[in-house]
């Protein structure tokens, strides 16, 4: 188990807390083979840029990251424990930004972030959802019921309920879409704060603006990961 | 040349019809089942008040088939609130034990039609039958027990048909049938204890039939859950 | 996919052992025939003819309860079944297990639809009326209702591995809650003086008692038959839409080298080379 440096240059194996490796990932829908064997680890604090084309799998992998979904074939670890044998408590250590807000529309924010803290048994919860609803900027928007909120705002508060029980992977599937300027700048402050503490994957079009935190990136390509340099292009053998 | 339009349109329709079969035959399924459990409502009891009187008064088990239709809309709305504000994962993503989400729906279900019954049944006496308060109350153990199945077995269902089409057809077509023993206890009880006025001692085997029956399906829900709700 | 699944699983490459031609299919017919012709002769030569009032036409029962004996052991099969996948998770829930699961569910609504109208005819022959609310008309009828839910629910879901479990949960759903209605009609509500169509109990003879086990093993025969019959020509449908998946997809992927599906962990594949022997394995 090799621990990491936070901040520092990547460790090859992702094991250990927060580390998340997956070898050959398989999984198909319907018979159509959307991962095909993907290969990849991140080391624990890292930050990895998934990229690839629409339908190319990332949002599979990162639903299988996080539990939504079953792996076909191969191992998944995510944050030092196998999604097979223990997903209740890979979910206890992850935070995930899809789509959709994942938020009840009847109900406010304040009470969504409630329930979420009692679900995630979190300890004095008042305090933690107050410090996290600040941290997106949605403190004046607490009691408002979340189908009200415009979808950046919406966002935001996805960003928050991710963040509530501190997770130690974050999985965010672009998560710069339907964010305004602002709230842009918002996000690059949060991935600021959390990379090299919390092992991050994030699934992007844009990768220019996370770059920076980057660890690694790969493309997602025909089901497989292939790693890419800094400049965004493809190259082989380079592991 | 709208007679041709129309033509044109009734053809698709019944094209796409018998393409998937399930309205006709659901409806049709339905319908048997209904009758099956109108039966039961109906010939709850021999000797009972209703069949030695036959002077059009309506046998108490009757409020069975009226309030099980009533339960069938209600336990169709399972995962409304995760379905329509897209948010099914947020469920998924907790740190708990499947199950524990099927006890929970369950839990919210159940109280969903004690709260029926408790409305629904003394409009039903006030409408149709002629007994003391007395006896309603003691129909409460064995509404009680029923519910607990009805509860366990719809919220599997709902479970079950949370990713299907025709949603609101399908969940009544296929949770009647199963409820039928359910109902078979219950409204045999009920005519024991409000029509005829029975103590619950008589009662007792089929009350035992129906914790029996609710602990059959909560033991299938717990066996399955898992991998039924997990995609 | 590799030559081995290019190839036929309905055709064995290796000759069947005189063993295996014993229960193929076709041979499962001829037992089948064999035994029930043999059934019928002793129900209608050799077993007497009943002392009760029904007379000749007690004979049905030689059918009715075989049928009804056979169509409970085909939701037993399709309940086992669905275990099984089950148990082995949901990658695997489609396969031939849900073929067999949903073959012998099938077939155990057919039993089940000729037990009502054997026991229809039954009812009619003996009390004159061509229904009756009792325990086993009552609980076959309810079977047929369930168990033909069973394809509407199937019906409605899109997803192939979704409908896999979702028809395996609802297999065994079924399955339990037709013990449970079958003691609901048979033993409350106490007092309703059930028709129960008895099968004449210990006062059968010998000659009865053969001639109804054999119908009862012609049946079993029969139900197996039909069962590895679905079974294989489901095995088969299967087959000829992958292969058909596997043309489209290489046609797809052009004469060129085939590039399409080559996938080396690590990223330090060649690309571009042309493949050697077939693609990779679509499994």
């Amino acid at each position: 188990m090799s621990a990491a440096t936070p901040g520092g240059a990547p460790t090859p194996s992702g094991q250990g807390p927060g580390g998340i490796v997956v070898q050959g990932l398989t999984r198909r829908f319907d018979r159509r083979e959307v991962l095909r064997g993907v290969d990849l680890s991140v080391a624990p604090g890292g930050l990895l840029l998934v990229l690839g084309a629409n339908g190319a799998g990332k949002t599979t992998l990162l639903r299988i990251l996080a539990t939504l979904l079953r792996p076909g074939a191969g191992r998944v670890t995510v944050a030092g424990t196998d999604v097979r044998q223990e997903p209740e408590a890979v979910r206890r250590s992850v935070g995930f930004v899809g789509h959709a807000p994942l938020l009840y529309g009847d109900l406010t924010l304040g009470e969504n972030l409630r329930f979420f803290a009692a679900a995630y048994g979190i300890g004095s919860p008042a305090k933690r959802i107050a410090d996290v609803v600040d941290g997106v900027e949605l403190s004046l928007r607490y009691d408002d019921p979340v189908r009200e909120l415009s979808r950046g705002m919406r966002q935001r508060a996805a960003l928050a309920r991710a963040l509530l029980h501190r997770p130690s992977v974050l999985l965010l599937d672009e998560p710069y879409a339907a964010l305004d300027e602002r709230a842009r700048v918002l996000l690059d402050g949060i991935l600021d704060e959390e990379s090299g503490g919390t092992t991050i994957v994030l699934v992007t079009h844009e990768p220019e603006r996370p770059l920076r935190w980057a660890t690694e990136t790969v493309r997602l390509e025909d089901g497989v990961a292939v790693p890419v340099d800094g400049r965004g292009d493809s190259s082989g053998g380079r592991r | 040349m709208s007679r041709r339009q129309y033509l044109a349109l009734v053809r698709r329709d019944l094209l796409g019809e018998t393409r998937r079969l399930q309205s006709l035959l659901s409806m049709v399924i339905f319908a048997v089942v209904a009758m099956v459990v109108l039966h039961y409502g109906w010939h709850a009891g021999a000797g009972s008040a209703w069949a030695a009187d036959g002077s059009g008064a309506v046998p108490a088990a009757m409020l069975w088939v009226v309030f099980v239709f009533a339960a069938l809309l209600g336990l169709g709305r399972t995962f409304a609130h995760e379905r329509e504000d897209d948010c099914l994962d947020a469920l998924l993503l907790l740190p708990v034990d499947r199950f524990v989400l099927f006890l929970a729906k369950a839990t919210t279900n159940l109280l969903l039609l004690v709260v029926l019954q408790a409305i629904v049944v003394p409009v039903f006496a006030l409408f149709f039958l002629d007994v003391t308060a007395w006896r309603l109350l003691a129909f409460v153990p064995v509404a009680l027990l029923a519910d607990v199945g009805m509860a366990a077995v719809g919220t599997l269902l709902a479970t079950l048909v949370l990713h299907a089409r025709s949603r609101d057809l399908v969940l009544p077509v296929a949770l009647l049938p199963l409820l039928v023993p359910l109902l078979i206890a219950a409204t045999s009880a009920t005519e024991a204890v409000v029509d005829q006025g029975a103590g619950l001692g008589s009662i007792a085997g089929r009350l035992g039939f129906l914790a029996a029956y609710d602990a059959v399906m909560l033991l299938v829900a717990w066996g399955t859950y898992d991998i039924l709700v997990s995609e | 996919m590799t030559a081995d699944e290019t190839r036929n699983p309905c055709i064995s490459a290796v000759p069947m052992s005189p063993r295996e031609r014993l229960y193929s299919a076709p041979a499962l017919f001829l037992w089948a025939a064999l035994v029930l012709v043999a059934g019928v002769l002793l129900a209608f030569l050799v077993a007497p003819i009943d002392a009760s009032s029904m007379g000749f036409s007690q004979k049905i029962f030689y059918f009715h309860a075989p049928i009804a004996e056979t169509a409970l052991v085909a939701f037993g099969v399709s309940f086992v079944s669905a275990i099984v996948s089950l148990r082995r998770g949901a990658e695997h829930a489609s396969g031939v297990g849900e073929q067999l699961e949903v073959a012998a569910v099938r077939l155990g609504l057919v039993f089940s639809g000729l037990v009502l109208v054997t026991g229809m005819i039954w009812g009619r022959a003996a009390w004159g009326v061509w229904w009756a609310w009792e325990p086993r008309l009552t609980t076959f009828l309810l079977a047929v209702l369930v168990y033909a839910a069973y394809f509407v629910v199937r019906a409605a879901v899109d997803d192939e591995g979704r409908r896999a479990v979702v028809g395996s949960v609802y297999a065994i759903v079924a399955f339990v809650t037709v013990p449970i209605t079958f003691f609901a009609t048979r033993y409350l509500p106490e007092g309703l003086h059930p028709v129960v169509i008895t099968s004449s109990g210990a006062r059968m003879e010998g000659s009865m008692v053969l001639a109804f086990v054999v119908c009862t093993a012609g049946m079993l025969l029969l139900l197996a038959a039909l069962l590895r019959t679905e079974v294989t020509i489901a095995r088969a449908q299967a087959h000829v839409s992958r292969v058909k998946e596997e043309i489209e997809r290489r046609q797809a992927a052009g004469p060129a080298p085939d590039r399409a599906g080559v996938a080396t962990p690590g990223g330090a594949a060649e690309r571009g080379e042309p493949m050697e022997g077939t693609g990779r394995s679509t499994r």
